[in-house]
């Protein structure tokens, strides 16, 4: 932890708005993200979130430092996720999936309309393999691909075995490359338009 | 010896940890030497590989963000309006019943079948039993049925018996004079009774002596 985070940690538990909205912007693209990769939407992707840095403002009295913060507001981050019913209700609609709104204004990664196209296929068809997974499974693959978390560290924060844990990577895994079909060429994979 | 079940399993591990194979020496031999190994892991991290490229794709750009700040801004300071901001620090006995209450324990998934079956097993004995109870009294009245039992029962008797006894007057065994005495006396007196008392009036003494000796007693005579 550093100083300048150490500081803000403090104001913020002295009820500093400001303090805690210096500490959120640290790390709230990474929580997005997750809320973005867990329910598929970016409208419930950003309720959720924020959902997430307002429980952390109420309960921020209580950190006691004990661990790294993004630790503990990951932790939060995990309940909130595995109580909240966005992600289920999105189970099991793969052709339902929304596009990210952002996305179209994305210069930096859209270079051109044929790449767009063709990351917007590839995104689809990972939200379509995600989204055959329990809410569980595949916030444990998340945890465990995005914030390279180990089996054990996974299993506590879900309160699952680690054997569950290894089993939801593995189904993630499996239902990714039956969707995305990938082999070894798949580098120089491009979707045709017409495919899809 | 290489074991392709086993190697698959440690070549996800890899690949979603996004370790390098190098830094797994006998992985990466593993991987060197068997064909289907190595077609699997390439497989499996080009398939992670195109959903990063994905998910990064659907990351917001950066003009997102301060919108998002903003919003997220103005929901703390409604949320501090109304008391939300700060949770009051709970005691220590609050942070540990809270600890406990959402404790849990694993159990080996035998045991807890076991425990689910014989819940289950208790709750449809317990429910069948109620249910019988209940039947019972609609299908039969109750009757009051009399019978005679013989039933033995010994009957004892008490019997007293005075024995009047003369502590006074001991026992008196006669001694053989007085028995004979008395029998003397006895004999003496029937006689009296039956013969007359004879006087010697008109008794003239005879001339010669007649003796007569009587040998032995009266008990001989008999």
């Amino acid at each position: 932890m550093t100083n300048i985070e150490d500081e803000l940690i403090k104001r913020a538990q002295a009820a500093d708005t400001e303090a805690f909205c210096q500490l959120a912007a640290r790390y709230q693209r990474r929580i997005y993200s997750l809320a973005l990769h867990y329910c598929h939407n970016p409208q419930d992707a950003e309720d959720l979130s924020q959902e997430v840095w307002l429980k952390a403002y109420q309960a921020i009295g209580g950190f006691r430092s004990e661990s790294a913060f993004y630790t503990w507001i990951r932790r939060i981050t995990i309940n909130c996720f595995l109580n909240d019913k966005r992600a289920e209700s999105s189970r099991g609609r793969g052709s339902d999936i929304n596009i990210p709104v952002a996305v179209d204004n994305a210069p930096a990664i859209a270079t051109g309309s044929e790449t767009t196209l063709h990351n917007r296929i590839l995104f689809e068809r990972v939200m379509r393999a995600l989204s055959q997974l329990t809410p569980q499974q595949k916030l444990i693959f998340l945890l465990k691909h995005h914030e390279g978390m180990t089996y054990e560290e996974i299993a506590k924060e879900i309160g699952c075995s680690t054997g569950t844990a290894k089993k939801s990577v593995s189904r993630a895994v499996a239902k990714l490359r039956q969707q995305l079909d990938v082999d070894d060429r798949a580098s120089e994979y491009v979707p045709c338009a017409a495919e899809y | 010896m290489h074991n392709c079940k086993r190697t698959k399993t440690a070549l996800l591990e890899m690949a979603v940890s996004k370790t390098p194979p190098d830094q797994n020496g006998s992985l990466w031999a593993e991987l060197e030497q068997c064909d289907t190994c190595r077609e699997e892991y390439e497989s499996v991290r080009n398939a992670l590989r195109v959903t990063d490229q994905a998910m990064q794709f659907a990351l917001p750009a950066e003009n997102f963000w301060p919108d998002y700040q903003a919003r997220l801004h103005q929901r703390l300071e409604g949320a501090s309006k109304f008391g939300l901001s700060k949770q009051p620090p709970r005691a220590g006995v609050f942070v540990w019943l809270g600890k406990f209450v959402t404790a849990s324990v694993r159990v080996p998934v035998p045991l807890a079948a076991t425990v689910v079956v014989l819940f289950v097993f208790s709750v449809i004995f317990t429910v069948y039993s109620r249910n019988a109870l209940r039947a019972e009294p609609a299908t039969s009245s109750p009757s009051v049925i009399t019978k005679t039992v013989e039933v033995p029962v010994i009957r004892e008797r008490t019997v007293t018996v005075y024995v009047e006894r003369n502590r006074r007057t001991p026992r008196h065994t006669p001694r053989p004079e007085e028995t004979e005495r008395k029998a003397l006396t006895t004999l003496a007196r029937r006689q009296r009774e039956t013969n007359p008392p004879v006087s010697l009036v008109g008794f003239k003494p005879a001339d010669e002596v007649k003796l007569t000796i009587i040998k032995g007693s009266y008990r001989d005579d008999k």
